[in-house]
């Protein structure tokens, strides 16, 4: 058995799972998140402190993960999410509980609480011992792929890696490639609320910025949401239109992802099926099954993370029957 | 409504599966449909407007159409499956097409059809025709311009092709970049080869957007193939086109093609996964997203039912249920009122003809019986239904159900099925009163199961917990008694007693001094 590098830090965000990528964004709270750990692990590593990060952006199972830690020798786990990375985090850590990989306590992000970067910083304080000399930030992302990144300031992620910086309701990617799940060579995001008036400037011409729509709006009023999304939509395509997910974790019980999509919530739900019949067709099919995992309490995406397809387990469900 | 009765209407189906893993690809899907129809005639492109299939049957009537022609192609084959069965009876001719693509008019398999043919500009025949010009390892790049006009041509397979379409300005075209898969001998191969060259360089890859897609195989071509070797793993559904190579998809070639779909679409990968898991059980999600099923709320009639009264206890293997249920009927029994108790699974000859289907699973094969075999349990508990219980439903005080239709809906996500038609059809059985979960931790289960003889295929440590997560998540959602398993029997068996005891006092069934 290879020793472990006691001092060696790997904090986990596990992936994040998107039902409907053509009609949602990517969480922006998750993106700000990840940017935070990069900012406090690239402080740590100046201090010394070999400190790195696993965004989740390489599709690898809980399984994969697990494996690769033991291969990297990391002497401590850290696993952080958002609240409703609740689950996925409790399947990656069932994964390092199979490896024998020790883990801290996962710590979870809620909105408007700044203290779950304090919390990672103290255990990471607490169990780690610094080099004499600092670690080299650029290599603080262990992933193959670029995740979403948000941020209020430049350099976030390092000079190669393409950040969105945010100002006011409108997210500018600085540098180049593809980030995340979004199109490689999208340049702006424009969040488009309640608080804020639709830019009249709108026409379509410029593919590289895409509209986000805040769903939380809907509840207020259905009707002025759906005017004002059908309305980019006729103006941007269905390609330039996005909605922003919910950005409080709802607990409703079942398949809860559904939440962070409204379709626990009758109005929310009403509307995405009215948008996606009147203005964007290609998804409404893809929208029922959505619904129907909702309503049957599934999680696929979730269970592939956790190796569960049929091929994947076939010998553990059949265990008492084969002769 | 439109009261000109027409001659013939034609019908696009909309997006499938393929299109919704890569949205790119529905720049390429078409309408190049209209040829050969008249002005009385229609044509209805359902990627125009969602259609669900109830609109449509309800659009059918309103134009009453002589005959209905369906594009060719997987899709359309599916769409043709749902009308067959929806307009049996009715006076209208609906042709069958076929579930492969048609390129240049002509079937490539030779099967037979019954020879209306037209070019729907679907996705499946675009890509199909393609890359019959594409030497193995060669992709193929599809323009499509303001205008729609979608031009192709061949492109080699290399990090130089990836960087330079990454960097070239596209001025606003559409751009997709196809790596065809033929399914045959040479797949694995194929896909080695692709997933080493891509491996260089992923992130140009990722960049131009490379979209690998099989030309599928179905099962009802793969017959004469199958003589030639054993490895069948499923039934591929036509929806699915594109997705899987067709029948055969051993687990060594599914590993090495994820590696090949994670360097491309890390993105996409866990929809893919669950998309391949699917298809592989034989779910077919086209045909279920344009059903639009479980929209409809029950009726409130079975709400308002006074009898009998239907208790149902549910729990995994080892909670403890029988002795509960058999405490609870002694108990309604000594209060004066009629009961009896149901098991709707059935054990016996039943349960092993369905667990040899089970059987035929190991080692990865045949995998649409996984879910064949949960379908025939959910049948064969209609059955009791209608054989065995419509008597005591009519006559009796209290019912009680030894498991109840949450067992199955259990089985449906705990066994990872996605199987809606099984709850769709147990609606024939009525809501029941009050539900009891006894829970109790796998383990527990486990040890106190070990000592049987033979173990049912759900009684492992894997699929017990799997079902307990399952039956805990519906016992929140439907408002279960949940009681914990390892408390003792007796402060058990008195819940149960005061909740049933209120709930029959409720009803008048007992008196308030019971």
């Amino acid at each position: 058995m290879t020793a472990k590098n006691k001092e060696a830090v790997r904090i986990l965000i596990p992936p994040e799972f998107e039902y409907l990528p053509g009609l949602f964004l990517s969480d922006p709270a998750r993106a700000q998140w990840v940017a935070e750990i990069w900012n406090l692990a690239s402080r740590m590593r100046k201090e010394g402190y070999d400190v790195s990060l696993d965004a989740g952006t390489d599709a690898l199972t809980a399984a994969e993960t697990a494996a690769k830690l033991e291969t990297d020798r990391i002497g401590l786990v850290m696993l952080t999410g958002l609240p409703c990375d609740a689950k996925a985090i409790e399947i990656l850590s069932d994964a390092l509980e199979e490896k024998n990989l020790e883990f801290a306590s996962p710590v979870i992000r809620e909105s408007d609480d700044d203290s779950a970067t304090a919390a990672l910083e103290k255990q990471i304080r607490d169990s780690s011992e610094p080099a004499s000399s600092s670690i080299d930030e650029d290599k603080v992302f262990i992933n193959r792929n670029t995740p979403f990144l948000v941020s209020d300031t430049v350099g976030v992620g390092g000079p190669k890696t393409p950040c969105f910086i945010r100002s006011g309701n409108i997210l500018r990617k600085n540098g180049t490639g593809p980030a995340g799940s979004l199109p490689p060579d999208l340049e702006e995001i424009r969040i488009i609320d309640g608080a804020h008036t639709m830019p009249s400037s709108i026409d379509g011409s410029n593919r590289r910025t895409l509209y986000a729509f805040a769903l939380a709006d809907v509840i207020e009023d259905p009707e002025a949401a759906y005017k004002c999304c059908s309305s980019l939509i006729d103006r941007v395509g269905s390609e330039g239109f996005r909605l922003l997910p919910l950005s409080e974790y709802v607990s409703c019980g079942g398949a809860e992802w559904g939440a962070r999509l409204g379709l626990h919530h009758d109005a929310m739900k009403n509307f995405l099926q009215r948008l996606t019949v009147n203005c964007s067709p290609s998804w409404n099919n893809y929208l029922n099954v959505v619904n129907l995992y909702y309503a049957l309490g599934e999680d696929p995406l979730e269970e592939m993370y956790a190796s569960n397809s049929l091929p994947d387990r076939n010998a553990e469900l059949i265990e008492n029957i084969v002769p | 409504m439109s009261s000109a009765k027409i001659e013939k209407l034609r019908l696009i189906p909309g997006p499938g599966p393929l299109c919704w893993l890569h949205p790119e690809l529905l720049a390429l899907d078409g309408t190049r449909a209209n040829q050969g129809l008249s002005k009385a005639d229609r044509l209805i492109d359902l990627g125009s407007k969602g259609w669900t299939g109830n609109e449509l049957l309800t659009r059918i009537q309103e134009l009453a159409p002589e005959r209905i022609e369906i594009a060719d192609g997987p899709r359309g084959h599916a769409l043709w499956q749902f009308l067959n069965q929806a307009l049996r009876g009715q006076n209208v001719e609906v042709n069958r097409p076929s579930p492969l693509p048609i390129i240049d008019g002509a079937e490539i398999d030779g099967t037979e059809n019954d020879g209306i043919k037209f070019d729907s500009g679907g996705i499946e025949a675009l890509l199909l025709e393609a890359a019959r010009n594409v030497t193995p390892g060669g992709t193929v790049l599809f323009q499509c311009d303001h205008s729609g006009k979608v031009q192709s041509r061949v492109v080699g397979l290399t990090a130089q092709d990836a960087g330079s379409l990454c960097a070239d300005d596209d001025n606003g075209e559409k751009r997709v970049w196809m790596l065809p898969l033929p399914a045959g001998p040479g797949l694995g191969d194929a896909i080695d080869k692709a997933c080493e060259i891509v491996s260089q360089d992923p992130q140009s890859f990722r960049g131009a957007r490379l979209i690998p897609v099989f030309l599928t195989e179905l099962s009802e071509n793969a017959s004469a193939i199958e003589k030639e070797t054993t490895s069948v793993e499923t039934r591929l559904l036509p929806t699915w086109w594109g997705l899987l190579p067709g029948d055969r998809w051993p687990q060594a070639l599914r590993v090495r093609y994820h590696e090949l779909f994670r360097l491309l679409h890390p993105d996409r990968y866990f929809q893919f996964a669950a998309f391949e898991n699917h298809a592989l059980t034989g779910v077919d999600l086209f045909l279920e997203g344009m059903l639009e099923r479980l929209g409809k709320k029950r009726s409130n009639a079975r709400r308002e039912r006074k009898k009998p009264v239907i208790i149902g206890i549910c729990g995994t293997d080892g909670s403890g249920k029988s002795s509960h249920v058999a405490a609870l009927k002694d108990y309604l029994i000594e209060k004066g009122l009629s009961v009896e108790v149901h098991k709707i699974y059935r054990h016996g000859v039943f349960h092993e003809t369905v667990t040899d289907l089970t059987r035929q699973c190991a080692g990865g094969h045949n995998l649409h019986l996984w879910r064949l075999q949960r379908i025939v349990k959910v049948f064969d508990s209609i059955k009791y239904l209608y054989s065995s219980l419509k008597k005591p439903l009519a006559e009796l005080d209290v019912v009680i159900f030894d498991r109840y239709t949450f067992t199955h809906f259990a089985a449906g996500v705990g066994r990872y099925h996605h199987d809606p038609f099984a709850r769709e059809m147990l609606t024939v059985f009525p809501e029941a009163d009050m539900m009891f979960l006894l829970d109790v931790p796998t383990d527990e289960a486990l040890r106190r199961i070990g000592t049987r003889d033979e173990k049912t295929v759900d009684e492992n440590y894997y699929m017990l917990s799997r079902y307990r997560h399952a039956l805990c998540d519906l016992a929140d959602r439907f408002n279960f008694v949940k009681l914990d398993a390892t408390a003792s029997i007796e402060d058990n068996r008195s819940a149960v007693l005061t909740e049933v005891t209120r709930l029959l006092e409720d009803r008048g069934l007992l008196g308030g001094d019971a």
